[in-house]
């Protein structure tokens, strides 16, 4: 059996670890760094990772991607994913599933595509000391990360070839690094703020049994914005100087990012540091001195936010500061004395450093896989979900299923019933936040029941289950109690599409076939037409009668005999494929509008998406993207076009 | 079984019959004795006929170490062989008269200790011999070359982490015991705790068991079918704990179950709360009988409601309370169907 490695996938910095003669051993690449920078550039054909990356991204910014970690999973219609075009030198676009995807030179990589690129270069350096044959790995997600982060990230694991075992919380990780080798009867609290993400877990242990009690944390919250804050004061600085606004330059900004990251490390242990940048323009250097006392001023609220986060995170646990008998520090920020000294104020003691905060997390995911190959070793780790998961019920309301801080793994069932008479169908919108209100939580997915045997209102039962996996991924299932019809699904990658009124810039297809164009009319709409109709105990229902606007799509066909070629294909036969980058979620309701040549009256029928293809076809001969789509529609009426 | 069944049947109404059950594999003994045989009887799927209320003596035969344990069972239900009815469906249902604790133990060590090395795709009752006779000639041995077969899939498997047999079958057996002595009573009873015990002690059981059943424990190794019902002990676990973890849902939890027997060792028990327990506590010492009776009374008033004969149930909860005037489900019911009961402070005794 191949050794298991444990990965920490940081947004800044990589690591990766075993465990050797039942020791965790952190694995250097071959000329001994024990961490790798999270950077990634293109040279010709081939991926530049790591150190050589990071040394020329002054040189070359527009092509050197990094804090990728901060981008995956998210929708590219996101304040967050905003901040990043604004401060990113390498360009950001939308990708077609709704997240973004980073174009260097003339590739378009996703955050996942890059991930899966570290963490085979990982695996290398993982198999320089143990071997050509790993393929087990555990890698580690910050603890706040959603359920289509997580996903992204182990399917960025699977796409490197590894075998992810297991998804771990980083804090977790970290204290399983902490406990190791110690007979421990402590609760403790993990406080981990490193390059991107902000996280802290309070945690029992006892008998080897490592339990979360509760988790909190900030996915956007990390060095990174630190160092854009001392960033934004050089740059103000030097306007004010010089009267020149270097924000506008991406090279000079990448050069202050890089000044500003080691000025910040400087600063932990000096009380100024002196920025010298010559020609930072090109005729004009740089040399502004930023003292200690100036940059806790410029991050002191970023801090602040942090200590918010514990106040919370304590609230939670049920716990009191004095409960706790120890605070681990881990991430490369808590070097930082502003930091120590919050944490050690806020908390009260002074916060524990014996734990290496940069391999605490890749040697603690190392150790968690020795305790699940190993049954002898009594180490167990019961992690909770960080966030809260619902479906939407009548009124707004986010009805939480499996609330925040559940042990994994969990289930639950719950029954619900219809609303209308005869109704066959009932749709369920699954969604994962803290908010009360349905909509101010993201949305994870929806499907559909069908099927359901014709009754009165609140007569069906509607058994709906979900199950969250140890790796904190959410699987659901409906299932109609009287005639034993079942939907599973395991929630695809999916991201919310973007609110109304914005359209996301969408890249053109350019498939000359029948179906010109599939183009996507009403989605944004619909996000807030469907939050209507639903009550509780009754999950939002798709009644024949409901008013509000479903989604539509357009199709154009350029004359009467390419229609006719497509509807005696495919449409006559009730069901077709469309190809478009934006598909919907299975199960969705829609108005195809068929335009036939010059005709400005479309023709209507309705449809549900039966099955989608996310995946962007990378050769010619790959299947599309699209949706499959099961009509619904009057044949004659069809037919008459042909007339 | 080469005999003539005539002659089979007059000697069975003649004597005691004997029967010989060889169970091809371990599992298939566990399976016959965990679904029927613990619960006192057997179906045997024959075509040969015995009386009603017939006596039969099982001699039932281990496999691998052919340990033997007699049973001796009295006819309880006969299906005739019929020309319509699948065969498999015709047999006698047979009671054991003689099921002792002993026996028991036997077959359940047998199965907890077993390694099941050696099993075969042979059926659950692998053979079923009657009268006095000799057992038949063993069945020829499998080929030499499928056991070598199955010897390299077993190892393959262990080689991928799966549990051997015998660590299946003790896991099984735990899952069983689980499902039979805890799972469906209180919290406490479920996590194996006293009614007072400590948060430390609570936590302590939480964690024995979490070491036990949570799927970590057993990871890859644990056969999928096993999963579900691995998570849901789990889960099972895990509520019980919480509830009991935190004070205030755990007091509510103690009055919910009518738990006021005792003080609970919790430290941060507010002032009111230890009143009523200590009061609880010194009745419950002094009238043992009589809260055990309001208990009795309590059952048979709930059934009353559960069938809807509202005035039986309000007089048996009236006896019920005046018989332990602390039973919180008491006192609640009482008050549900609309009759008045003195508040707890001002109860003397």
């Amino acid at each position: 059996m191949g050794k298991i490695i444990g990965i920490d996938l940081g947004t800044t910095n990589c690591c990766v670890a075993t465990v050797a003669d039942g020791k965790p051993m952190v694995l250097a690449d071959e000329r001994g760094f024990r961490t790798m920078p999270s950077y990634l550039t293109l040279e010709g054909e081939k991926y530049i990772v790591g150190r050589p990356a990071k040394a020329q991204a002054i040189t070359n910014p527009f092509h050197t991607v990094f804090a990728i970690k901060r981008l995956i999973g998210r929708p590219f219609e996101s304040e967050q994913i905003a901040h990043a075009i604004n401060t990113s030198a390498f360009r950001i676009e939308a990708a077609p599933d709704g997240g973004v995807a980073i174009r260097i030179e003339d590739r378009l990589l996703t955050p996942m595509d890059i991930s899966s690129v570290y963490l085979s270069t990982l695996r290398e350096i993982a198999a320089n000391h143990l071997g050509p044959d790993i393929r087990d790995a555990i890698i580690t997600v910050p603890a706040y990360f959603n359920d289509n982060q997580r996903k992204q990230t182990k399917e960025a694991g699977e796409r490197a070839g590894l075998n992810v075992l297991r998804l771990v919380n980083e804090p977790t990780a970290a204290a399983l690094a902490y406990g190791f080798g110690k007979e421990l009867d402590k609760r403790i609290a993990i406080f981990d703020l490193g390059g991107g993400t902000f996280d802290i877990s309070i945690l029992e242990i006892a008998n080897g049994v490592y339990e979360v009690i509760a988790t909190h944390g900030d996915t956007f919250l990390g060095g990174e914005d630190f160092d854009l804050r001392i960033v934004d004061y050089l740059v103000g600085e030097f306007k004010r100087t010089n009267d020149i606004d270097l924000s506008v330059d991406k090279i000079a900004l990448q050069r202050l990012k890089d000044a500003a990251e080691r000025a910040k490390i400087e600063l932990s242990t000096q009380d100024g540091s002196r920025i010298i940048l010559n020609a930072i323009t090109e005729d004009s250097d740089m040399d502004i001195t930023l003292s200690k006392e100036k940059m806790e001023n410029l991050v002191g609220d970023l801090v602040k936010k942090c200590a918010s986060v514990c106040e919370r995170v304590l609230g939670e646990s049920g716990l009191t500061k004095e409960q706790l008998d120890d605070i681990i520090l881990v991430g490369g920020m808590t070097r930082m004395p502003l930091v120590y000294n919050a944490v050690k104020d806020f908390f009260g003691k002074e916060p524990r450093k014996d734990v290496n905060p940069d391999e605490a997390i890749a040697t603690g995911a190392a150790l968690l896989a020795n305790s699940l190959e190993r049954v002898e070793e009594q180490t167990l780790l019961l992690d909770v979900t960080p966030l809260s998961l619902g479906i939407d019920s009548f009124g707004d309301i986010f009805s939480k299923l499996l609330p925040k801080n559940t042990t994994v793994p969990a289930s639950i069932m719950q029954t619900f019933t219809t609303v209308a008479d005869d109704q066959e169908k009932v749709t369920i919108h699954v969604r994962q936040g803290e908010s009360r209100k349905a909509s101010e939580n993201s949305l994870m997915g929806s499907f559909a029941l069908t099927g359901i045997r014709k009754a009165k209102k609140m007569v069906p039962k509607i058994e709906v289950t979900f199950r969250i996996d140890l790796d904190g991924i959410l699987h659901v299932s409906a299932r109609d109690a009287d005639t034993g019809q079942e939907q599973q699904i395991t929630i695809q990658n999916y991201i919310e599409p973007p609110k109304k009124g914005k359209e996301a810039p969408r890249r053109k297809g350019s498939q000359e076939e029948a179906l010109e164009e599939a183009e996507v009319i009403a989605e944004a709409d619909t996000g807030q037409a469907e939050a209507v109709a639903s009550t509780l105990p009754t999950p939002r229902e798709d009644t024949p009668k409901k008013t509000s606007a479903p989604m539509r799509i357009r199709v154009r066909y350029p004359d009467v005999q390419t229609f006719r070629t497509e509807y005696e294909d495919d449409i006559s036969k009730g069901e077709g494929f469309v190809d478009t980058e934006k598909p919907f979620s299975v199960g969705t309701e829609m108005i195809i509008e068929i335009l036939i040549g010059g005709d400005p009256n479309p023709l209507r029928i309705m449809g549900a998406v039966t099955w989608v293809t996310r995946v962007k076809p990378s050769r010619p001969d790959d299947p599309p993207q699209g949706m499959n789509i099961r009509y619904k529609f009057n044949k004659p009426e069809v037919e008459k076009v042909f007339e | 079984m080469d005999n003539d069944p005539h002659k089979d049947r007059r000697e069975a109404e003649r004597q005691e019959a004997r029967v010989k059950i060889r169970f091809a594999t371990p599992e298939a003994l566990e399976k016959e004795y965990t679904s029927n045989i613990s619960k006192g009887g057997l179906f045997v799927n024959t075509r040969k006929t015995y009386p009603l209320r017939s006596k039969v003596k099982f001699i039932m035969v281990f496999p691998i170490s052919d340990e033997v344990v007699e049973l001796t069972g009295e006819v309880v239900h006969v299906q005739e062989p019929r020309p319509d009815v699948d065969p498999s469906q015709s047999g006698i249902g047979v009671q054991f008269i003689d099921l002792t604790p002993q026996k028991r133990a036997t077959i359940e060590n047998y199965i907890a200790r077993i390694d099941k090395r050696g099993q075969a795709d042979e059926p659950e009752l692998a053979e079923f011999g009657e009268g006095e006779k000799e057992e038949p000639a063993p069945t020829p041995q499998p080929q030499k070359k499928t056991e070598f077969l199955k010897d390299a899939i077993r190892r393959a498997a262990k080689e991928m982490g799966e549990l051997s047999p015998t660590e299946l079958v003790e896991l099984k057996r735990k899952i069983k015991l689980f499902y039979a002595k805890r799972a469906n009573r209180n919290h406490y009873d479920l996590l194996g705790i006293s009614y007072t015990a400590s948060p430390e002690s609570i936590r302590n059981a939480y964690h024995k068991l979490s070491l036990n059943f949570h799927p970590d424990r057993h990871h890859k190794r644990l056969p999928p079918d096993l999963r579900p019902q691995i998570e849901d002990i789990f889960g099972k676990i895990n509520r019980a704990y919480k509830t009991l973890r935190d004070f205030d849902s755990r007091v509510e939890y103690d009055v919910s179950v009518g738990n006021w027997g005792s003080v609970p060792n919790i430290p941060e028990l507010s002032e009111e709360a230890k009143r009523l327990y200590q009061t609880r506590n010194i009745f419950a010492k002094q009238f043992p009988e009589k809260i055990e009776r309001a208990d009795e009374i309590l059952n048979e008033a709930e059934k009353a409601l559960e069938i809807g004969d509202k005035h039986e149930a309000v007089i048996k909860l009236k006896l019920a309370h005046s018989f332990d005037p602390f039973n919180e489900k008491a006192r609640k019911l009482l008050e549900e169907n609309g009759v008045k009961v003195k508040p707890l402070a001002e109860i003397e005794f």
